[in-house]
């Protein structure tokens, strides 16, 4: 740059054809390589839409199956299919992964920051979901699609009434999905705590991203139940294992508290973004800033932390004790408390503003309606007695289709409506757009207020047919007229998209809607990199507030308007106040997700045809990716600091403190330490149901191996420790460290000799089974770290790790000390508990 | 009780949802108690008193936790990060007051319900 202190329009060209070069995808097949935020949102939006619609198709026929009694369209087992593969299609595979779309295209956009802190990470969950997805619907090649319903519950999934693999797709197909959620909630956590722009503290962020953090960490607790419970059943199915089979001490309870542990946070992780959306769309139309930040915060964070508590609420009639069925009704009924702080800010933000009709806020309105009724029903059968009268037929049918189509999908058309000109330039007619509203709106009510009354009147779910007897002849016609009609409108609304974004009126200006959040001060379509420079903000409303902010950003300023080293950076900052704190360097385009991805795959798709062989084959290979994955991260010839911008010279990840991998690890072990727990509960809960623990005849595990198995873990944990202390001494430090892996080779060996000797057989009795899945947790644990800490050791040898450069070695350390402790709390457990209780 | 303050205090964050974990904690212990008790036969004098044990010491560390939420939000705000301060002590607070009343609609079923039943 010629003169730092005035840049010039051409100065500011030069910068932007430099970043476009370094943030370019690679042209044709290559693109597939691409690691940045937006093509990854991108793709994630695209291909939820298309599961939505393959999803809707599956709809259509089961409403056509309905439409009158003794109806021969699909025969019960079909409609089995059918029914399970929409609501698997639309929880899994349209609902969660569209709004990850929306949120790793948004924000770094809205925070200021150039692209997510892990791109590889990004794609590499993209490839999972897709795979999943695909893997599921291959189910149909198979003549074995799952049809236990979408939440598959035993003993109908399990291996005696299900002996074909369809619950194996749905298990395996569904697990895969959920890594890849798992994936990106990581990320977005990182990113929201320290990649946002500089100035912008917690109490600046927009909305928007404080519904994604909640929503990321929903995630990050609420999945592992079920990626565990489905790994148990998978097991149980596969070997013999036995966890929710009574006879042999089991329990079909046990799926249901994993299953619903998961499913009730899913639905308001479903929720959130939407709403987040709600929360960015209704203050730009409204044109003045929320009515209180700090309550909608409180309402978030309320429903986040609320949403836990209410899972057994969908296991009323199971045969819990009343008093336990009390809680959660009485949280059921809490939850609408912070759910209506939120509405209350929304309409007193439009009552308090000068609203426009403008496009999007159609279905804002429809929302409104829609959802408020899905949720009056909810607090309907949030009431026990009530619940009892209706669970199973298809009141809950139309209670959950208002809040999910209501919450969710309204505020998604919504979204494309709104961000539409950000992406193309063109905006949408209000006249076409009216249209295709109306005839959503008035399908969907028309398809789902009658199942209130045919429910009441006693319509089961999922049954594929029904007795004139009941009644419910004439509603049920109603309901398939209904949904003809919603169909009909979500084709107006693509073909709707399709022509605003193709023919629509030009956006008269950049941010036509005259909104405050940054990702409206980019150029249209935003380049890959987002921001030239990277702005600094000092308000919750930027572009409102500081008008001058899409100037200075075109224009370099302030921070990391450099292009150098053809290398990819973005800004770290401290997670509370946004002080600038590190450059991050990031991945460019590389083939190391979608290689990973496709070994992942073909490792499932081994453990589904009992394949074993070429599931350890594949494991192996994606193991390799992985290294290789981890090898390519760093730069040996990287300067220990960074010229940043802004007068400011800052570290490089490797030397931060708050560096994303360590970030990444923290929260990624929160995620896991939440699978550990659900295991542990599994344990409880089957040892509370038996008559005796461990059953008749077998002695608990030995003491004295599992005495020496937890201090070989304890010493080899010190040894590292020792190691990371003396990193500055060569020498000692590869001494130490290789103390610890050599301790830690012995805890494994003799843990394994505990599992396969100092256990009864796994598949006797439940006690064998759950005993041997918490210590196998831990052996895996325990390999993991170790083969990491192996990694770390041959990295510091070749010197990209050292004194001044820990951050690999941090990882490890924590990773291992993390297994030390799963590991001595499994022993203890699987020792002490059958003795004291 | 002060080195636990203080390491709370080191996370903010943290720090501030703190009432609503306490919430998650109560209802843990709660939900739980209630499901040992039934299954190992327990007195219903026992279990009561488990529940109101718990639910009083829940309420008041919430109530702790909200009203140093409230005094702190009251202080002048300070730079550098007197604003973020404020906003963290306020949802505290603001978190504290529904932490509360969760806790008391968790555990207003005990006075309507015998367990075990």
């Amino acid at each position: 740059m010629s003169d730092r202190r005035h840049p010039t329009a051409a100065d500011a060209a030069r910068l932007h054809a430099d970043l476009a070069a370094i943030w370019a995808n690679r042209p044709g097949l290559g693109a597939l390589s691409a690691v940045n935020h937006g093509t990854i949102g991108l793709r994630f939006i695209a291909t939820g839409f298309a599961f939505m619609l393959v999803g809707g198709l599956l709809a259509m026929f089961i409403r056509l199956q309905l439409a009158w009694p003794g109806n021969t369209v699909l025969d019960p087992q079909r409609y089995a299919e059918l029914v399970t593969m929409h609501g698997t299609t639309m929880m899994f595979l349209f609902a969660v992964p569209i709004m990850e779309g929306f949120a790793l295209y948004l924000i770094p956009k809205m925070l200021g920051a150039r692209d997510m802190p892990f791109p590889r990470l990004s794609a590499y969950g993209y490839w999972c979901y897709l795979f999943g997805g695909l893997l599921l619907y291959a189910s149909f090649l198979f003549d074995a699609v799952p049809r236990g319903g979408w939440f598959m519950y035993v003993p109908l999934s399990g291996r005696e009434f299900t002996p074909d693999i369809s619950a194996d797709f749905w298990l395996l197909g569904v697990t895969f999905a959920e890594i890849s959620a798992v994936a990106a909630a990581v990320e977005l956590v990182v990113a929201i705590m320290i990649t946002r722009a500089p100035g912008m503290a917690i109490q600046r962020m927009p909305l928007f991203a404080w519904y994604i953090l909640a929503t990321s960490l929903m995630i990050v607790f609420g999945f592992p139940p079920l990626i565990v419970g489905s790994i148990l059943l998978e097991i149980e199915r596969a070997t013999g294992m036995v966890f929710f089979d009574p006879a042999r001490g089991g329990d079909p309870l046990l799926w249901q508290h994993l299953f619903w542990l998961f499913g009730h946070p899913e639905v308001y992780i479903v929720f959130l973004p939407a709403a987040g959306v709600l929360s960015t769309l209704i203050p730009t139309f409204a044109r003045r800033p929320m009515v209180g930040y700090s309550w909608v915060v409180l309402a978030v964070l309320g429903m986040a932390f609320l949403s836990f508590g209410l899972w057994v609420h969908h296991m009323f009639t199971v045969g819990i004790p009343l008093l336990s069925l009390g809680f959660f009704s009485a949280a059921s009924m809490a939850v609408a408390i912070p759910t209506g702080i939120q509405v209350f800010a929304w309409i007193a933000t439009l009552w308090s503003g000068r609203p426009e009709l403008r496009v999007p806020m159609l279905y804002v309105l429809g929302f409104f309606f829609v959802f408020v009724l899905g949720g009056l029903t909810g607090v309907m059968v949030a009431f026990v007695p009530f619940d009892w009268q209706v669970h199973d037929s298809h009141f809950v049918v139309a209670h959950l289709h208002y809040v999910l189509i209501g919450g969710l999908m309204f505020p998604l058309f919504a979204a494309f409506y709104y961000w539409l000109p950000l992406w193309s330039g063109r905006m949408s007619q209000r006249s076409t757009a009216g249209a295709a509203f109306w005839l959503i709106f008035i399908g969907f009510n028309l398809t789902f207020l009658p199942m209130h009354l045919t429910g009441m009147l006693g319509l089961p779910r999922r049954v594929y047919t029904y007795s004139s007897d009941l009644g419910v002849d004439v509603l049920n016609m109603l309901s398939t007229v209904g949904g003809f009609l919603f169909a009909f409108g979500v084709g107006a609304f693509m073909l709707d998209l399709l022509l605003g974004w193709r023919h629509g009126v030009r956006a008269a200006q950049a941010n036509p809607w005259q909104a405050s959040t940054l990702e409206w001060s980019l150029p249209v379509p935003p380049p890959n990199y987002n921001f030239a420079g990277v702005p600094a903000v000092a308000s919750r409303d930027p572009l409102w507030d500081e008008p001058r902010l899409p100037k200075l950003i075109a224009f370099g300023e302030r921070y990391l308007g450099i292009a150098r080293d053809g290398a990819r950076e973005m800004l770290g900052t401290s997670p509370l106040d946004g002080r600038p704190e590190q450059v991050i360097r990031l991945s460019n385009s590389s083939w190391w997700p979608l290689a990973a991805a496709l070994a992942t795959a073909a490792s499932f798709i081994g453990v589904l045809g009992s394949f074993y062989l070429l599931a350890l084959l594949a494991l192996a290979v994606a193991i390799g990716c992985f290294v290789g994955w981890a090898w390519s991260t760093g730069d040996r010839r990287a300067p220990d600091r960074l010229e940043a911008g802004g007068g400011l010279r800052l570290p490089t990840q490797y030397a931060a403190h708050n560096a994303p991998g360590w970030w990444g690890l923290a929260v990624f072990l929160c995620a896991d330490a939440t699978a550990f727990a659900a295991l542990l509960f599994g344990y409880v809960y089957l040892w509370l149901s038996a008559e005796a623990w461990p059953p008749a005849g077998w002695p608990p595990p030995a003491a004295g191996p599992a005495l020496l198995f937890a201090a070989l873990l304890v010493a080899s944990s010190a040894a590292i420790g020792l190691a990371r202390a003396s990193l500055r001494r060569a020498r000692l430090f590869r001494r130490w460290f290789g103390a610890g892996l050599g301790l830690g080779l012995l805890a494994l060996a003799l843990a394994g000799w505990i599992l396969l000797d100092g256990l009864p057989p796994p598949t006797a009795h439940a006690y064998a089974s759950v005993s041997a899945s918490v210590l196998g947790f831990a052996w895996l644990h325990v390999a993991l770290a170790w083969l990491v800490a192996l990694f770390v050791a041959e990295r510091h040898r070749r010197g990209w790790v050292d004194a001044g450069r820990p951050l690999e070695l941090r990882v490890a350390q924590v990773l291992w000390n993390y297994a030390v402790v799963v590991a001595v709390l499994a022993i203890a457990l699987l020792v002490l508990f059958p003795r004291v209780l | 009780m002060r080195p636990l303050i203080r390491f709370v205090q080191h996370f903010p964050l943290l720090a501030a949802v703190a009432a609503m974990i306490v919430w998650a904690i109560h209802f843990l212990l709660v939900y739980a108690g209630v499901g040992l008790a039934c299954a190992r036969g327990y007195s219903t004098t026992a279990v009561l008193l488990w529940l109101a044990t718990t639910t009083v010491l829940a309420l008041l560390v919430a109530l702790a936790i909200t009203l140093a939420g409230f005094d702190r939000a009251r202080r002048p705000e300070t730079p550098p990060h007197g604003q973020r301060r404020r906003f963290l002590a306020r949802l505290s607070a603001l978190l504290g007051g529904l932490a509360l009343i969760a806790i008391v609609l968790t555990a207003l079923p005990m006075l309507l319900v015998p367990p075990c039943r």
